[in-house]
């Protein structure tokens, strides 16, 4: 027979309680944290699904993020495209009624005055920001796409380093702006094409009768012997105007959010595809058509501009339509995102996360059985024999 | 039988019941006294021989007071107690280390290597942004110093078993002195008499063996005189003689951080030969020394190698906001955990991140001939050719054109500086280079591609390094796992091994206290059982009384006659 003693009883009353109480300080744990796993041996397992769900979690997070960001990106670009659409349409509508052959020179040139209007709003349309950086500048985010720059020329009658002089007339010479630097010609000035018509001004000579312009290429037709003199006197024929500038950057750059593991979107318009190559002539160019005709009172040359203004028309709706198309898509992938984001919450909450009414129910019959240990205990450790001698 | 022989009878009974008195007494009062053993008094009657009847009753024997002590289950305790304290302290340690890593926690380091990637989808979404710039730098930042605080806090708990182990050590060779003491007075009492038991001094040796067992793997022989020799691991400790402490030698080690500390090794006295411990506390000791911390050092020290090897490559192909390329991230002399910084060349210069995807660079083929001009005018080399703008750092050469060519040193406080985006270089030395002279300059410059400020494409690319292969290397040597899940496989090991330490751990202590309710059962003092007893000795010393009181009245009736 095993002998019992008082600290057999003793010793197990008291690792029994104490068990009790451990138990019940866990469910305890549980419920004031609400996790289930408060450090790894908990559950190993879960421990390494909860750290890569957290991950998950983490990364769909960014990604909306990132889709937030693009979203404001392609919203900021299709207020720009049908902002300009609705410029460039007041130009149409400026164009049919100046091409009117009843109206005359002096109505013409109050015209041109409304049509540099058209032209700044297009040119603070392809410098549209949105935090700070420029939309249609590829990733040259922190350079003006387009700006209007004052610039100035002289022009001899003996060859200069840009291969120009002026010797018998008529002679057509390429302006260049003399008092810039940039890497497109061997001198390194750049060529002024794109004047804005009624900027440009020669003190001595008269346009129409002395010269001639094409604003849009930036060369001046010479006629006169008046030029001539000029160009050989030794201060030259001094040149200044206003023009479009391009960028002289590489405006093609892709900017892409990560919208999903592994899935890039580009989110902006490259300027080229709104605002048109140099080669298939610019909305500026367009818009500059028009004026010139306005300028020059040249009915048949403003109605000639109609075409190039419609193609500018048709390129900021093709803009407008791959934006909306974009935007449509991220935005699927947003909602995708967010049921993702459902499914990671509820999966990541199932491994880490107490399941209140178990908890609640084992730490009531914990606390139970802890309350009843110790009225057992101190009953059965109270009576001896000497109790009863 | 003589009336005289029956008194000597009635009063051996009364020593006899005295004597278990006086051990019922005994047993009760230490009935809570650690390592006591209840005792009892063996009985045994006592004969002689008569000429008539042969052997006839002469009363009442004490033989010897017994220790109720199976030393069969002491062996056992003792083997369980070597395995419970090797448990112990290995629970303890690995428990500690899944206090250090924190995980899962949204401070852990795990969480801070999340918000790492996602600074960088930030500042690829702002590429010429400065605060999302030093939102990366921050973010970096926080994540060395989880990196940091972690390698710190292993390597100071590694510090901290070294020393317990020679506290415990220390424990051992007091607890062999006292054994040997208590060898000593056993063996002075008994006389290898079996009579004359040394139950007490027994006892308090027990005890003795038992804590020595929870710290170190013990084996005993007991001697003829009741000595015990101590070994471990067949190295003798303690002879019938004199104790053989173990010795601690320090070794000077240097840790992969630079931090210098004292490695404690074990050595016998007895044969000066090196000892290892194969069991107890100090074995674990020395396994969590050696063995556990730094294979979670380990852990921790490649996944930063290999973060700071990852993030570095990319970084150094990317394009910073003045079109510089070739930096590095990560400090490159980042050899573990403790010591991953960020390059010193980015603190507080978060314009050189290199955010941006380069296109190519070139140099203008041969050296470009250039003259010094004149003082308080720079050297602009965009007018020797347009296209030299975006200079790459550091990358301008310029000597005289000699004989000798003198190369000129760049810096603000030697010869010249360079302002890369603009291509101007300002000289700072005309006592040594007068203007007008000449010199040949040769540099590389971006060319096509470079995509500005706004290019956040190699930030994406370092971004999408969290869900690049990047550690864990296969035998071939290619990567099998991402940071985040070779991070979260070691956690997830970590656990497991913890989980298994502490189950080993509750197993143990659960036969341990079987042991301890057997051996209770056989050595505890039952306090019912004493008073029993009590009753039942009262008893007989009433009776060895009321028999020599009968006796002498017969005596009385006797010397009346």
């Amino acid at each position: 027979m095993t002998r019992i003693t008082y600290g057999m009883i003793n010793s197990n009353v008291q690792r029994g309680i104490q068990d009790n109480a451990l138990r019940v300080d866990q469910s305890m744990t549980q419920l004031s944290t609400g996790k289930m796993i408060r450090k790894p041996s908990d559950d190993p397992v879960g421990t390494s699904m909860a750290l890569q769900l957290r991950t998950q979690l983490s990364k769909n997070d960014q990604y909306y993020r990132n889709m937030e960001d693009g979203l404001g990106w392609l919203s900021t670009a299709e207020t720009a495209m049908s902002t300009g659409n609705d410029a460039i349409q007041r130009a149409r509508e400026l164009a049919i009624q100046g091409a009117n052959d009843t109206y005359s020179a002096k109505e013409r040139q109050y015209l041109v005055s409304e049509v540099r209007g058209v032209l700044e709003e297009v040119l603070s349309i392809a410098n549209t920001t949105f935090k700070g950086e420029y939309i249609f500048s590829g990733t040259q985010t922190q350079a003006e796409p387009f700006s209007l720059q004052r610039g100035t020329d002289v022009l001899r009658n003996l060859p200069d380093a840009n291969g120009r002089s002026l010797g018998a007339v008529p002679a057509t010479l390429q302006l260049f702006d003399l008092s810039r630097q940039d890497s497109n010609t061997v001198t390194g000035n750049p060529v002024a094409a794109s004047v804005v018509p009624g900027t440009l001004s020669i003190p001595g000579l008269t346009e129409g009768t002395d010269y001639d312009v094409d604003y849009r290429a930036g060369s001046v037709t010479f006629r006169t012997a008046a030029a001539q003199t000029l160009a050989a006197s030794g201060t030259g024929i001094a040149v200044s105007y206003e023009r479009i500038r391009r960028s002289e950057l590489d405006l093609s750059g892709v900017v892409l959010r990560e919208v999903q593991q592994g899935a890039t979107a580009q989110i902006n318009v490259p300027g080229e595809a709104a605002f048109g190559t140099e080669a298939e002539g610019t909305v500026f160019d367009a818009v500059i058509g028009l004026m010139q005709g306005m300028h020059t009172n040249a009915a048949p040359e403003i109605r000639d501009s109609i075409s190039g203004i419609d193609n500018s028309l048709s390129r900021f709706l093709k803009a407008q339509t791959l934006a909306g198309s974009r935007t449509n898509r991220m935005q699927f992938t947003e909602t995708q995102n967010r049921e993702d984001k459902v499914v990671l919450t509820s999966e990541s909450s199932r491994v880490e996360d107490v399941d209140f009414a178990k908890v609640i129910s084992d730490f009531l019959n914990r606390q139970q059985i802890y309350q009843a240990s110790i009225q057992v205990g101190s009953k059965i450790i109270q009576p001896t024999l000497a109790d009863y001698l | 039988m003589s009336l005289m022989e029956a008194l000597n009878i009635g009063s051996r009974g009364l020593a006899a019941s005295q004597t278990a008195l006086d051990i019922v007494g005994q047993n009760v009062t230490n009935a809570n006294t650690e390592g006591y053993t209840r005792k009892r008094l063996n009985l045994e009657a006592a004969t002689r021989l008569d000429g008539r009847f042969g052997q006839m009753g002469f009363g009442v024997d004490m033989t010897n007071v017994e220790a109720m002590r199976d030393e069969l289950l002491d062996l056992q305790i003792h083997q369980v107690k070597t395995d419970v304290g090797e448990a112990e302290v290995r629970d303890a340690v690995l428990s500690r280390i899944e206090g250090i890593f924190l995980e899962p926690g949204d401070t852990s380091r795990s969480s801070s290597m999340d918000k790492f990637w996602n600074a960088w989808q930030d500042l690829a979404n702002n590429p010429s942004n400065l605060t999302a710039r030093q939102a990366v730098l921050d973010a970096a930042a926080s994540m060395t110093d989880r990196f940091q605080s972690i390698g710190q806090d292993l390597t100071t708990l590694r510090l901290d078993k070294n020393e317990e182990m020679v506290t415990r050590v220390g424990e051992v060779n007091q607890l062999l002195d006292e054994v040997d003491k208590l060898n000593r007075t056993i063996a002075l009492s008994e006389l290898g008499d079996l009579r004359t038991r040394a139950n007490d001094s027994r006892d308090a040796r027990e005890l003795k063996m038992k804590e020595l067992s929870g710290l170190l793997d013990v084996a005993y022989t007991e001697d003829s005189q009741g000595r015990y020799i101590i070994t471990s691991g067949g190295s003798l400790l303690l002879s019938a003689e004199s104790a053989y402490p173990l010795q601690v030698d320090r070794t000077t080690i240097e840790l992969a951080d630079g931090t210098e500390y004292a490695q404690a090794s074990l050595r016998l006295s007895s044969t000066r030969q090196p000892f290892e411990p194969t069991g107890g506390a100090l074995k674990s000791l020395v396994e969590a020394r050696d063995e556990i911390i730094p294979r979670y050092q380990g852990k921790l020290d490649e996944l930063a190698q290999r973060l700071v090897a990852a993030v570095n490559t990319v970084h150094g192909q990317g394009y910073d906001l003045q079109g510089r390329t070739g930096s590095t991230f990560f400090d490159p002399r980042t050899t573990g955990a403790t010591d991953i910084r960020l390059s010193a060349g980015l603190l507080d210069k978060p314009e050189g991140l290199a955010a941006g995807t380069g296109g190519t660079t070139a140099s203008p083929g041969a050296p470009i001939l250039q003259a010094v001009p004149a003082a308080g005018t720079e050297l602009d080399l965009q007018l020797a050719s347009p296209a030299y703008r975006n200079l790459v750092e550091k990358s301008v050469v310029i000597r005289t054109v000699g004989p000798p060519a003198v190369a000129l040193a760049e810096g603000v406080d030697k010869d010249f500086v360079v302002d890369p985006l603009n291509a101007r270089i300002t000289f700072t030395n005309y006592a040594s280079f007068p203007a007008g002279t000449a010199l040949t300059v040769d540099f590389r410059y971006n060319t096509a591609g470079f995509g500005g400020q706004g290019d956040g494409s190699n930030a994406l690319r370092i971004a999408q390094l969290r869900q690049a292969a990047i550690a864990d290397p296969d035998n071939l040597g290619n990567f099998t796992a991402t940071a985040g899940d070779s991070w979260a496989a070691t956690i997830g090991a970590l656990g497991a091994e913890s989980k298994r330490a502490n189950e080993g751990l509750a197993t143990l202590e659960q036969l341990d206290s079987t042991l301890h309710a057997q051996a209770q059962s056989l050595s505890g003092v039952s306090i019912d059982e004493e008073l029993a007893d009590m009753v039942r000795f009262q008893h007989s010393y009433q009776a060895s009384a009321r028999f020599l009181s009968t006796v002498s009245e017969l005596l009385q009736s006797l010397i009346n006659l």
